[in-house]
């Protein structure tokens, strides 16, 4: 499954910065597990953006009441 | 080295409540028996054992291919589920596979050696490889009748061995879906801040505009928060400050010096305290305080002295009615002394007449103590002899009437009433004499007070009420006169404050004005950056997955077509057969639409929309043999779970040539419940099979009806 990743990566345009890359092997890693990890590695991911845009909003919620 | 299965063991598995060993022979194993005996749980048993948890995943839309969904692998009436397979390669070499009790429980024993080994990586196997070319469950032939596109290239991919490319883009679109959610959450949080920024800033702006609007009635515009404009807005404040301590010989305060706007309430706060201490300092003001109170006490002296005028009053009215009834104190006290004297006199003569009728009385009961109508006894009155009772009875009370008892007592009770209300009033008149007493003492301490207050003592016959009044009406002058002094400085005191008030405005104003830029700046504050960067990272995830899934969806088509055009001649060969005409032009699938075509002359058609279901099923099943032909791995072994389905009889006579042929090279296992097909199967070509016949189901288990080994 990481041969597929990889190829795939390959056929995309994306740019070599250095968060894609550590991504990328973070997903190659999952990869390895099986179809199913990479299933869970994004989900996983999105949900630590989630709770990390909840807690910048009650930061920015706690500011505007104090304004 | 192909393996082909020796033995299956079943135990709890779906159908089979009960262990059950079934001994399979090489070439043909024909399943047969009517619907629900548990045929599809001995073609699911070698698949379950080979990929446990597996079996349960994968759907195309909404049939699942290697099994249905939440399928139910343990025999409701038994406790555990186990299967084992043995199998036997071309070589001689053992394999032992054995799954359960749970899904990811299983042994692999290699000529009775345990391996380390996944069960499917001992046969050589890939998940691709089992649902392309080992295993054909029904639900796989359905599909392809499907009319939705995404079915037919589900079942199609699977087919020719792209099941893993299908899983990870099944993967990709689930990670894709879950990611939209959260994208959406993140992004409506960040709309929900912008509509709470915009809201506070418009009542910010509104209050700010109410402010603006109070100042500018006083002449006043913004530009007073520029340093120069304060200075110019505390100055009146701070004269008119100076002013009042003048007019009123205050010591001027020391205030704090205003240089900015920021400085502003700390001056404003500072000024309202010098100017309440100021005004609680000055001596008018204790003046007034003093006349105050002094009222207060006068008013309280006056109430005093009005009570004990009263009190006065009442007992003087007391004395008035006790004189009016009873005379003075001295005939009170005669009347008493000649009440005494007469009582002793009437107690005397009671006394006297008692001690004779006593005798009377004692000789009646004397009398009585004698038997009835005894009539030997002398009257004590009359002295008439043998007299009865009744006689003497009637002489006892003339001689009590005689004797004056009662009226005796009668008087002696009317002197005793008279004897207590002169007594009551002489006590009375003490009682009076104690409180004029004690009314003189309060009276006597009420003129010392006033005496102080009044600065001298009270002459003789100086009215204390007027004196009271005068010194009342005094002190009303006085704070009469403090009033207008008093007025005069309040309205300088009110001067202040006004230009305080100003200030106070305007710090408002100024507090108004930076919190609208502070949330002007929410949007460039670091929190607010960092949120719009989560967003954008969750795009950049959505973004990659769409990209990931394009490129993916061109790696099918491309794997696909190069699967395929392997597969294509002997999917054709397969299907003339089957067919049985040999003239059937080519057909080949579509991977655009997903479609069976194929071609007459220059005209392509598709097969798809134009064939019936018999013929749909001949290509899914053409196209799985021609897999599994292909196939290289180490499964020698064929499962086909009832695949005639809507095939009619002719046809299935060639699928059963077509099997039993396929037979000859690896173990064919196939189920049906048709005797037609049963057989064809058992007639076709020359190759070993046996029968494994099952009797209808007992609501509790699968049962074996025979097992027949055929030469």
């Amino acid at each position: 499954m990481k041969e597929v990743l990889e190829k795939l990566f390959q056929q995309i345009p994306v740019s070599p910065t250095e968060p894609m890359e550590k991504l990328k092997q973070e997903l190659f890693a999952a990869a390895e597990q099986g179809p199913e990890n990479i299933q869970d590695y994004f989900a996983r991911a999105g949900q630590s953006l989630l709770e990390e845009a909840k807690t910048l909003v009650q930061r920015l919620r706690s500011k505007i009441g104090d304004s | 080295m192909p393996y082909h299965i020796t033995k299956i063991e079943l135990e709890g598995f779906r159908g089979f409540r009960n262990r059950k060993h079934l001994q399979l022979e090489q070439g043909l194993v024909i399943v047969y028996g009517p619907q629900r005996s548990g045929k599809s749980s001995i073609l699911n048993a070698p698949v379950w054992a080979l990929i446990g948890s597996e079996a349960c995943k994968g759907t195309i839309g909404p049939i699942t291919v290697r099994e249905r969904i939440e399928w139910q692998e343990r025999n409701i009436h038994a406790e555990a589920c186990q299967v084992a397979i043995h199998l036997r390669g071309d070589d001689g070499d053992s394999l032992f596979i054995q799954r359960g009790p749970t899904r990811n429980h299983y042994v692999v024993q290699r000529n009775g050696a345990v391996v380390k080994q996944p069960p499917l990586g001992a046969l050589r196997l890939t998940l691709d490889g089992l649902v392309s070319s080992v295993f054909l469950p029904q639900e796989v032939v359905r599909a392809v009748l499907s009319v939705e596109p995404s079915h037919r290239r589900a079942v199609f991919t699977q087919l020719v061995g792209l099941e893993d490319l299908r899983a990870l883009e099944e993967c990709f679109s689930n990670a894709s879906e879950t990611l939209g959610k959260l994208a959406n959450q993140i992004a409506h949080s960040i709309q929900q801040i912008d509509a709470e920024i915009k809201g506070q800033v418009a009542l910010q702006k509104k209050r700010f505009q109410e402010v603006s609007g109070k100042l500018r009635q006083r002449g006043l515009s913004d530009e007073a928060l520029c340093p120069e404009g304060v200075h110019s807005l505390v100055s009146p404040c701070v004269q008119a400050l100076m002013e009042f301590c003048t007019t009123y010989r205050l010591e001027p305060p020391k205030l704090p010096e205003v240089g900015a706007a920021e400085e502003l309430p700390g001056f404003v706060n500072e000024v309202r305290t010098v100017l309440s201490r100021l005004e609680a300092g000055c001596p008018e003001t204790q003046r007034q305080k003093e006349l105050y109170g002094k009222r207060h006490i006068l008013e309280g002296l006056l109430a005093e002295q009005q009570k004990i005028r009263n009190a006065r009053e009442q007992i003087h009215c007391a004395r008035q009615t006790i004189a009016g009834q009873h005379g003075t104190e001295e005939d009170l006290k005669q009347a008493i002394e000649e009440f005494e004297q007469t009582l002793r006199e009437i107690n005397e003569q009671i006394d006297r007449a008692g001690k004779y009728l006593r005798m009377i009385q004692e000789a009646l009961l004397y009398f009585e103590t004698l038997p009835e109508g005894t009539a030997e006894v002398e009257c004590p009155v009359c002295r008439t002899a043998r007299v009865n009772v009744a006689h003497l009875r009637l002489h006892l009370a003339s001689e009590m009437e005689k004797a004056g008892l009662e009226p005796l007592r009668q008087r002696r009770q009317q002197i005793e009433r008279l004897l207590r209300e002169k007594q009551d009033a002489l006590n009375q008149l003490a009682q009076l004499a104690e409180q004029e007493k004690k009314l003189e003492a309060e009276w006597k301490e009420l003129v010392n007070k006033v005496s102080q207050m009044y600065g001298q003592p009270l002459a003789p016959n100086e009215s204390l009420e007027l004196v009271l009044k005068a010194m009342d009406e005094a002190a009303q002058a006085e704070l009469k006169q403090l009033q207008g002094l008093l007025e005069a400085r309040s309205k300088a005191i009110r001067k202040v404050q006004e230009e305080l008030e100003v200030l106070g405005q305007v710090v408002q104003l100024h507090q108004e004005k930076r919190r609208l830029q502070m949330l002007d700046d929410i949007p460039n504050l670091p929190e607010y950056r960092a949120l719009l960067g989560l967003q954008a990272h969750a795009e950049l995830y959505i973004g990659l997955l769409s990209e990931l899934k394009r490129a993916l969806k061109k790696e099918i088509e491309q794997a696909f077509a190069v699967k395929f055009e392997d597969l294509k001649e002997k999917l054709n060969e397969l299907y003339r057969r089957l067919l049985g005409r040999n003239d059937f032009p080519q057909i080949w699938i579509d991977a655009d639409k997903w479609e069976v075509r194929t071609s007459a002359g220059d005209r392509e058609t598709s097969l798809t929309r134009v064939f019936n279901v018999g013929d749909m099923t001949a290509v899914a099943l053409c196209l799985f043999l021609a897999s599994a032909m292909r196939a290289s791995h180490d499964a020698g072994f064929l499962l086909l779970d009832d695949p005639i389905q809507c095939l009619d009889e002719a046809h299935e006579l060639r699928l059963a040539e077509i099997l039993a042929e396929l037979a000859k090279q690896r173990q064919v296992v196939v189920s049906c419940s048709r005797s037609s097909f049963l057989q064809a199967l058992q007639t076709a070509g020359t190759v070993r099979r046996q029968v494994i016949r099952l009797a209808p189901w007992d609501n509790s288990s699968c049962r074996l009806e025979a097992e027949t080994p055929e030469a």
